[in-house]
C-alpha cells in the first residue's frame, strides 16, 4: 500500500494578469490538493485559468502576471519541510532547485517545447546534470535508460537525433523522459496530448499511468477534454472563469455532477455508438469578457437554473460529503435531474 | 530577466491598476480606437511625428520663413558665420545657408518620396499581377528582381549614374530601377497568401476578369504594408541621395539638396573652420530620417499585441 | 552537408553568367571605342589605323554581340580585365592593390559590428523594458538614421583635426612599416564603419532574441530549473545566433556601400575609393570591372553565409 498523502496544497490562489492598463483576475481564488500516486485533472474551456494555475505552481508566469494572494505549499517530506512556493523568488535559486527536480512539467506541443538546435539526448542530460552531480557518461547512460523506459525504439540512435527528426508522439515521450529524469514527486502535464493523434494519445496516457504506479508520482493534468478526464482522473476539479466551481473524485463529479456548468459540459459531449440522432446540448451563450465579468456567479448569464440571487455574489463552497465540493446555490435542483 | 528596480516598478504599476479595477473605475473605460491610442502612447513615435511635421512644413513654407533665395549670390558677404540677417551664415559665394537647407529639403524630400512612390507603384503593379497569375510571368519577374537585388544597391546606383549622367530626374529613375525589387517581392508574397482565400475563388467563379480581381479586389488588402514601406524607403532614399551628392555623383551641384550642401564638407579646411556650412544640414538630415524611422517603428509596435 | 555545399556553389554559376552578361551589355552601351580600354594605351598610341583595325579583329570586336561577350568573358577568366583609360594601368593591377585594403577594412568593421551589435542586442532583449533597453533602442535608432559619411566627417573633425589623436586618412605612411604604426590608420575608418553598422545588427539581434525568448522551449528550459544565464545564453542566444549569422548576409550590400563611402571619406586606397573616383571620371571600363568584382564578392559571401547557416542550424540541413 503506497501512501496517498498530499504533496502540493494550493489555497485560495489568485493570479492576475495586467495588460493594456487593465487587470484580469485569471485565477481568482482556487484551492486544491495534489496527492502522490493520484491524478488530479483540472478541466475547463480555454481561458478559464487552468494553465495559469499550472504556471503559478511552477512560477513560470509571464512578466505581466503575478501571484496576488493565497498559498502554494509544497510538502517535501524531507528535511526541507514545507516550502511556500508563492514566497520564493521567481527565478531564484530555491525555486530553480524545485523545478525539474521536485516538480516537473510537460507541455502541450512537443513540437515547440523542445529546443530545435540541440539533440534530444543533450536536452535530457542537461536536466540531469543540472540537478545532480553526475559525470557526462553517467548522465548519458541514464538518458539512454530513460528513453528505453519510455518505449522509444532504437534509442541508441535516437539519443543523438534532433527533435525535428522525431515524430509527434516520440517527441512527447522524450519530453516525458526529460520530465521524469530526476524522479520528480509531482508531474504537471499541460494538455499533453492535445497536439497528438488519438491513437498516440492513448499510448501516452498508458505511459503516464504506468509511471504514476511505478514511482508513486502525483500528476496534475490540465485539459479541456472530458474524454481525457474520464480516462485518466482520480480526482477532478472543474474550472470556470478563474474559479473551481466543482471538485471531487472522478466518480462523484462525472457520475453525479452538482454544478450546472459541469452538468452542461457532460451533456454536450457526443457519446460514441449512439449515432447521429443523439441529443447534444451545447451550452448557450459565450464565455463573458474577462474585463467585464458578471457580478455574482460567473456562470449565471448562461445558466438554466439562474435566479436573481445568483447575480448577487459568488456562491460559497458547499461541501457534500468528504471530497465533493460545489460552488452553486442551486446544486440541489441540479442533482434532482439525475 | 528583470532587475530588482524594474520588478519594483512593475509591482507599483500593477498595484495601481488593481486598485482602480477593484473600485470599478476601469469597467466603463472608453475603448476608442485601440491602435491609435497605443500609437499616441508611444512617446518615440509621437516625438518622431512632431519632428517630421516641423521639418516638412518648414521646407514647404520656405518662401515665408526666409527672404533669401537659395541661389542668390552675395559676393560681398561670403563665409559669414551665423548673424541676425543670416541665421546659419553664408557659404563660399555668399548664399544663405538656412534658405539652402529649407529649399534643399524640398528637393531631397521630393527625390526620396518620389523614388519611394515609384518603387511602390512598380512593385504593386507587377507584384499584384505576378503573384496572382503565377506561372511563367511570375517566375520571369522573380528572376529579374533577383538579379537586381543581388547587385549591392549603391554599386548599381553609381554604375547607372555614371552611364546616365547627373540630373534630379535621372537620380529618381536610378533609385526606382535599383529599389523596385524589394517592394515587388513584398507585394507578391502578400498577394500569394491572399490568392488562396475563398473570396478570391468565388470571384473567379463569377467570371470576373483578371485585372479586376487583381487590382480591385486583392490589391486593397495588400496595401497597408506597402504604405509603411513607402515611408521607410523615403528615409532610405534621402540617405542615399545625401551620400551620392556628397561623393559628387548626385544631383548637379548648383541645385540645392541636403547632399549637395554637405558636399562642402569634403574640404578639410571647411570642415574645421566653417561648421555652419555642414553641421546644421547634417543634423537636419539625421533628424528627418530618424523621425521617419520612429514613426515606422511605432506603427510596427502598435500591431504587436504582446505589448502592455 | 558536402552535397548541400556543392549544390549551393553550383547554383551561383547561372547568376554570375547573367550578371556578367548585363555588365558587358552596359559596357557596350557606354560611349568610346572598346579597343581603347582593351589594350594597353601606350602601345595603342603607337599603332596605325590599319593596325588598330587588325587588333579589333584579333579581339573579336567585329563579330556579333554574343561572340563579343564570350570573347570578353574568356579574357576575364584569364585575368585580363582591360585597362583604366585615365591612368593606363591594367585593371587587374588596380584590383590586386586595392582589394586587400578593402577586405581589411570590411572584415574589421564586420567583426566590430557583429560582436558589439549582437551583445548589445541580446542584453537589450534580456533587460526588455528597462531604462537601459530604452536608451539602447534610441541609440540604435539614431545609429541607423545618421548618414555614414556625416558620421565619418564628424569623426575626422573630432579625432583627427581637433584632438589630433589619429591620422586624417590614408592607409599607410611609406616611412612606417610597424604593425602598430599601421594600426592607427585603420582605427578611425573601421570604427566609423563598424559602429554605423552596429545599430542595425543590434536592432535585429534584439528582435530575434525577443522572438526566441517567447518560444515554448524557453519555458521548458525554465521548467528544468536551469539558471537564467543558461536559459538566456544556451537556449535563447544559441537559437537566435542563426538569424544573426544570416544578418551578415543581409549586411553585405551595406558593407559594400560602406566601403565605397567610407573609403572615399578617409581616402582609404581600396577598390571602393577607386570605384567612386572612376565613376566621377566616367572611366567606364574600370567602373564596370570594379562593379563586377563587388557583385561577385557579394555573391560568394552570401553563398558562404548560407553554408555556415546550414552548419549551425540542424533544421536547414535536413530540409535540403
Amino acid at each position: 500500500m503506497k501512501n496517498k498523502e498530499t504533496v502540493i496544497s494550493v489555497k485560495n490562489l489568485k493570479t492576475f494578469f495586467y495588460s493594456d492598463g487593465r487587470c484580469n483576475p485569471a485565477v481568482n481564488g482556487v484551492s486544491f490538493d495534489v496527492k502522490s500516486g493520484k491524478t488530479l485533472c483540472v478541466v475547463g474551456e480555454s481561458g478559464c485559468g487552468k494553465s495559469v494555475t499550472a504556471s503559478s505552481i511552477m512560477q513560470l508566469l509571464p512578466n505581466n502576471a503575478r501571484i496576488e494572494e493565497g498559498e502554494i505549499v509544497y510538502k517535501t517530506g524531507d528535511s526541507r519541510g514545507d516550502i511556500h512556493i508563492e514566497k520564493l523568488d521567481r527565478n531564484g535559486k530555491e525555486m530553480r532547485s524545485l523545478r525539474g527536480k521536485d516538480i516537473a512539467m510537460i507541455f502541450q506541443d512537443p513540437m515547440t517545447a523542445l529546443n530545435p538546435v540541440y539533440t534530444v539526448g543533450w536536452q535530457i542530460e542537461e536536466m540531469i546534470r543540472n540537478h545532480e552531480n553526475v559525470t557526462k557518461e553517467e548522465a548519458r547512460k541514464r538518458t539512454l535508460k530513460l528513453l528505453a523506459d519510455m518505449g522509444i525504439p532504437d534509442h541508441e540512435k535516437r539519443i543523438d537525433q534532433y527533435p525535428h527528426e522525431f515524430s509527434g508522439g516520440m517527441r512527447q515521450r522524450a519530453m516525458i523522459a526529460m520530465a521524469m529524469s530526476c524522479n520528480p514527486k509531482v508531474l504537471i502535464a499541460d494538455e499533453p496530448t492535445t497536439a497528438l493523434d488519438v491513437t498516440i494519445q492513448a499510448q501516452i496516457f498508458e505511459l503516464m499511468e504506468e509511471l504514476k504506479e511505478k514511482h508513486n508520482t502525483a500528476i496534475l493534468m490540465i485539459t479541456h477534454d472530458m474524454g481525457v478526464v474520464s480516462e485518466m482522473a482520480d480526482e477532478v476539479a472543474v474550472m470556470y472563469m478563474g474559479n473551481i466551481i466543482e471538485s471531487g473524485t472522478a466518480k462523484e463529479v462525472l457520475g453525479s455532477p452538482k454544478h450546472p456548468y459541469t452538468e452542461a459540459l457532460l451533456r454536450s459531449i457526443p457519446i460514441l455508438g449512439r449515432g447521429k440522432g443523439q441529443d447534444l446540448n451545447p451550452i448557450r451563450g459565450v464565455t463573458p469578457d474577462p474585463f467585464d465579468r458578471p457580478s455574482g456567479c460567473q456562470f449565471e448569464p448562461r445558466c438554466d437554473y439562474a435566479t436573481k440571487e445568483c447575480s448577487n455574489r459568488m456562491p460559497d463552497e458547499v461541501n457534500l460529503g468528504k471530497t465533493h465540493m460545489v460552488r452553486c446555490i442551486k446544486y440541489q435542483e441540479v442533482s434532482k435531474n439525475e | 530577466m528583470a532587475t530588482k528596480a524594474s520588478i519594483r516598478r512593475m509591482n507599483n504599476k500593477f498595484d495601481k491598476i488593481r486598485q482602480q479595477e477593484e473600485a470599478g473605475l476601469l469597467k466603463n473605460k472608453k475603448q476608442g480606437n485601440r491602435t491609435l491610442r497605443k500609437l499616441l502612447k508611444n512617446q518615440l513615435a509621437v516625438t518622431g511625428a512632431i519632428i517630421f511635421l516641423i521639418i516638412l512644413l518648414a521646407c514647404i513654407f520656405a518662401p515665408i520663413l526666409t527672404p533669401y533665395s537659395p541661389k542668390a549670390v552675395d559676393m560681398g558677404n561670403i563665409l559669414s558665420g551665423p548673424t541676425k540677417e543670416h541665421w546659419l551664415g553664408t557659404d563660399k559665394i555668399g548664399r544663405d545657408v538656412f534658405s539652402r537647407i529649407l529649399y534643399g529639403g524640398r528637393m531631397s524630400i521630393a527625390i526620396g518620396f518620389g523614388s519611394a512612390l515609384g518603387c511602390a507603384l512598380i512593385g504593386i503593379i507587377l507584384g499584384c499581377y505576378a503573384g496572382y497569375k503565377g506561372g511563367i510571368i511570375d517566375s520571369i519577374f522573380v528572376r529579374i528582381s533577383e538579379v537586381f537585388m543581388s547587385i549591392p544597391r549603391l554599386i548599381l546606383v553609381m554604375m547607372l549614374a555614371a552611364i546616365m549622367g547627373q540630373s534630379a530626374g535621372n537620380i529618381v529613375l536610378i533609385f526606382v530601377l535599383s529599389g523596385w525589387g524589394s517592394s515587388f517581392r513584398m507585394v507578391r508574397s502578400k498577394v500569394l497568401s491572399i490568392r488562396e482565400e475563398e473570396y478570391v475563388q468565388s470571384l473567379e467563379v463569377f467570371g470576373l476578369s483578371t485585372p479586376i480581381i487583381c487590382y480591385k479586389h486583392i490589391l486593397p488588402n495588400a496595401l497597408s504594408p506597402t504604405i509603411v514601406n513607402v515611408t521607410l524607403s523615403t528615409a532610405m532614399f534621402i540617405l542615399d541621395e545625401a551620400a551620392l551628392s556628397f561623393l559628387g555623383l548626385g544631383v548637379p551641384l548648383e541645385v540645392p539638396t541636403w547632399g549637395n550642401i554637405l558636399n562642402a564638407a569634403q574640404d578639410l579646411f571647411t570642415l574645421q573652420n566653417n561648421w555652419w556650412l555642414w553641421l546644421p544640414t547634417g543634423i537636419v538630415v539625421s533628424l528627418f530620417v530618424m523621425s521617419i524611422n520612429f514613426i515606422g517603428d511605432g506603427i510596427r509596435d502598435t500591431a504587436d499585441p504582446t505589448q502592455i | 552537408m558536402l552535397k548541400y555545399t556543392i549544390k549551393k556553389i553550383l547554383s551561383m554559376i547561372p547568376m554570375i553568367l547573367i550578371i556578367t552578361f548585363i555588365i558587358y551589355g552596359l559596357l557596350e552601351l557606354t560611349p568610346g571605342d572598346p579597343i581603347s580600354y582593351l589594350m594597353d594605351p601606350e602601345s595603342l598610341a603607337r599603332l596605325s589605323d590599319a593596325q588598330i583595325e587588325e587588333m579589333r579583329e584579333a579581339y573579336g570586336l567585329n563579330g556579333p554581340f554574343v561572340v563579343r561577350y564570350f570573347n570578353w568573358l574568356f579574357r576575364l577568366l584569364q585575368g585580363d580585365f582591360g585597362y583604366s583609360i585615365s591612368s593606363g594601368v591594367p585593371v587587374i593591377d588596380i584590383i590586386k592593390t586595392g582589394l586587400p585594403a578593402t577586405l581589411e577594412l570590411a572584415v574589421a568593421s564586420l567583426i566590430i559590428s557583429t560582436i558589439l551589435g549582437s551583445i548589445l542586442g541580446v542584453v537589450s532583449a534580456i533587460y526588455k523594458g528597462t531604462i537601459g533597453d530604452n536608451v539602447l533602442t534610441v541609440f540604435g535608432m539614431i545609429g541607423v538614421s545618421i548618414p555614414q559619411f556625416f558620421f565619418g566627417i564628424v569623426a575626422i573633425l573630432v579625432f583627427a583635426l581637433n584632438l589630433e589623436w589619429l591620422p586624417v586618412g590614408g592607409r599607410t605612411d611609406p616611412s612606417v612599416t610597424g604593425f602598430f604604426d599601421r594600426l592607427e590608420y585603420i582605427v578611425l575608418p573601421s570604427l566609423v564603419m563598424g559602429l554605423s553598422m552596429t545599430a542595425g545588427v543590434m536592432r535585429y539581434a534584439r528582435s530575434s532574441m525577443l522572438d526566441t525568448m517567447n518560444k515554448e522551449y524557453i519555458k521548458t528550459a525554465r521548467s528544468k530549473g536551469l539558471a537564467e544565464w543558461r536559459v538566456n545564453l544556451l537556449h535563447g542566444f544559441r537559437v537566435s545566433l542563426t538569424p544573426v549569422v544570416v544578418l551578415i548576409g543581409f549586411r553585405l550590400p551595406t558593407l559594400v556601400a560602406g566601403s565605397v563611402v567610407i573609403e572615399t571619406v578617409f581616402q582609404w586606397p581600396g577598390i571602393g575609393n577607386a570605384f567612386s573616383t572612376a565613376v566621377r571620371a566616367q572611366n567606364y571600363n574600370l567602373v564596370m570591372m570594379l562593379a563586377l568584382i563587388f557583385v561577385v564578392m557579394t555573391l560568394f559571401a552570401s553563398t558562404l553565409v548560407d553554408i555556415v547557416t546550414a552548419a549551425i542550424d540542424p533544421r536547414v540541413k535536413l530540409e535540403n
